[in-house]
């Protein structure tokens, strides 16, 4: 492996995404608990329609329409299942990249071998997969099978490689650096986050607008057909739908919609971030330890020329930080960028909060609470939430305290060697371990 | 396929030399179609572990796309007997959009995409060249290409076709066959 030598290395973040899925996996008893809490209501609402049947038939001919819609609140759990399942069977994610990606042996092309003989030379036991037809990605790193990575080269690079040598290296150097971090083994967390949200519209109304919409439909036609059979105003019990529709049924849809959105977001903000902070850890220890922030910065620039729709943006920021923000953390020295650098995964609690608190208002809302109301139950479950998270505040703490001096052993568990670089400097670290912990004592003591 | 591989070589050293020793593989792709020219096309998508989703802007895949979409009026400019006067004045018409070029980045001020192109003359002899230019363009500028380096790439395409109408006859012919 390439010996690192650098006089700096401002700041090394800890892998977070692997400290995530530890924590995920603890957490399972309560994913469990969430799953037989669904059953139970589903179970619940399946008592009611059977009486509500048995009193009217008719009425209730389609309920089984709305059996689907129980799944949906499931799906984004079911994507952090596949994510950490991902992430046991290495093989089965090298299968599906492969295929996905029609990756095949270098083709025989001088510029090719150039770029396999560079890689050979900092990473000899790196296999080198190619598909140089495709302009984007540029590169990535994937499991071949435990303690084994290879490296896919696509048509992007070979090109930025002619074109502008130090912004190709800088990628090469990003790709090595998840290596020999270890994300190559756990990045696969992610890879069902773009199915899930890409399709997450789709199955949404699949599975909960259409049938509801067609039950509200049917139950409207059946209420005219019971009106005229008593002989009553056929048009006022149109009207009455109509009015349901607009004051309650509606807005239930779009508060239902809304709820579901903010569900996803605070399931998958956690390991998102993880996702970030490792891309920023990675192109940062281009910039720190191999002098290549220009060569980061120009290979972030080639990659902004091409221009794509903002739903395909929006769904590559699934795996990757916007490039601003790369690039603004590029740009971070000094003790408090390094402080916020270090506090960004953790942050992602305070995202999930405020997704939280969202959820929490909208239903107070419909519950008619007061805005005072709201404000003092928001209090409340601020803490509660900090007494649930205090476990992973105090985790996170400690591993922030240790991560300098842990850094090289963590390395060499993944590279087979350390880099030879200075330890970054303390006080960050420091700091923001000793803010965890205080944030943690908070949840604990309250 | 010799044909293509050599006059892909000689286009992308025209329109962009860093994927000269890619053209000939992208050519043939582009000519197979299906996945292969697929391929050619996608977009980054979620790439887990990789630097970014996004990748680069390559040239060449669009410039077989312009190709193959204006086909029938390259073709007839190529076969045109006035194709030696559009030979000049592309390449009158390419100085000029390179003067032009660097003057307006050092204004600062934005172009107008709907003048009419640079060096061809009104008459109505030059309206196959006008309707290739026109037509490329707009294939050009379809992929999200910038209006500027649109009208460079297409002018430099043209004139490497002309210099050789021929020979690029049966290039395009094979572009276009893969539509």
């Amino acid at each position: 492996m390439e010996k690192i030598s650098s006089e700096r290395r401002s700041v090394d973040l800890p892998p977070w995404l692997w400290l995530w899925v530890g924590l995920f996996l603890a957490s399972l008893p309560q994913l469990v608990e969430t799953v037989s809490y669904q059953r139970e209501v589903y179970g619940e609402w399946q008592q009611a329609q059977t009486q509500m049947r048995a009193l009217d038939p008719g009425r209730y001919r389609l309920d089984w329409l709305l059996i689907p819609s129980f799944l949906v609140d499931l799906f984004p759990y079911v994507a952090l299942m596949l994510g950490v399942v991902a992430v046991g069977l290495p093989w089965m994610r090298r299968l599906y990249v492969e295929r996905h990606y029609r990756l095949i042996a270098p083709p025989p092309l001088p510029v090719v071998a150039e770029i396999v003989a560079w890689v050979a030379a900092r990473h000899p036991r790196l296999t080198v997969r190619a598909n140089p037809l495709r302009a984007a990605p540029l590169a990535f790193v994937y499991p071949r099978g435990w303690g084994r990575s290879a490296l896919a080269l696509f048509g992007g690079l070979i090109v930025l490689w002619r074109a502008d040598r130090p912004a190709a290296e800088a990628v090469l150097r990003h790709e090595l650096a998840h290596h020999a971090r270890g994300d190559v083994a756990i990045l696969g967390v992610g890879s069902p986050f773009e199915a899930v949200v890409r399709f997450a519209g789709l199955y949404y109304l699949a599975l909960f607008i259409a049938p509801m919409v067609v039950h509200y439909v049917y139950g409207a036609w059946y209420l005219t057909r019971e009106y005229a059979a008593l002989g009553l105003d056929v048009q006022e019990g149109v009207w009455f739908k109509v009015r349901q529709l607009a004051t309650q049924f509606g807005p239930g849809l779009a508060g239902i919609t809304v709820v579901y959105l903010l569900s996803i977001v605070q399931t998958l903000v956690l390991p998102l971030a993880g996702i970030w902070v490792a891309e920023i850890a990675a192109d940062r220890r281009v910039a720190d330890a191999f002098g290549g922030e220009e060569g980061v910065r120009r290979a972030l620039a080639a990659t902004g020329r091409r221009r794509v729709a903002w739903w395909r943006w929006l769904l590559m920021r699934l795996s990757h930080p916007p490039l601003s923000l790369r690039r603004a953390a590029l740009r971070a020295r000094g003790g408090l960028a390094s402080l916020a650098l270090l506090l960004a995964f953790p942050a992602a609690y305070a995202v999930r909060l405020a997704a939280l608190h969202l959820l929490a208002a909208l239903s107070y809302a419909q519950s008619g609470f007061t805005g005072a109301e709201v404000v003092a139950q928001a209090r409340e479950n601020t803490l509660v939430f900090l007494r649930a998270q205090a476990p992973d505040l105090l985790v996170m703490g400690v591993l922030l305290a240790l991560w300098p001096f842990v850094a090289g052993f963590w390395e060499r568990l993944w590279a087979g060697a350390a880099s030879d670089v200075a330890r970054p400097a303390l006080a960050p670290y420091v700091a923001g371990a000793l803010l965890l912990l205080a944030i943690a004592l908070v949840g604990l003591l309250v | 396929m010799t044909g293509i591989r050599d006059w892909s070589v000689k286009l992308a050293y025209e329109v962009a030399p860093e994927e000269a020793d890619l053209a000939p593989l992208w050519a043939e792709a582009f000519v197979a179609g299906g996945r292969e020219r697929d391929d050619l096309r996608a977009a980054g998508g979620s790439a887990v572990g990789g630097f970014g989703a996004e990748g680069i802007a390559a040239v060449m895949p669009v410039v077989f796309q312009a190709l193959a979409a204006s086909a029938g009026v390259v073709m007839s400019a190529l076969a045109s007997r006035h194709a030696g006067d559009f030979l000049g004045c592309v390449k009158n018409g390419l100085a000029l959009l390179e003067l032009r070029d660097r003057a307006e980045k050092a204004a600062g001020k934005p172009k107008d995409a709907e003048a009419d192109p640079p060096g061809v003359p009104g008459e109505a002899t030059y309206e196959p060249l006008r309707r290739v230019i026109r037509a490329m363009g707009h294939e050009l500028r379809a992929s999200g290409m910038d209006d500027d380096r649109s009208d460079i790439i297409t002018f430099r395409v043209l004139r490497t076709l002309l210099e050789e109408p021929q020979g690029a006859e049966g290039f395009v012919q094979e572009v276009a066959a893969a539509r």
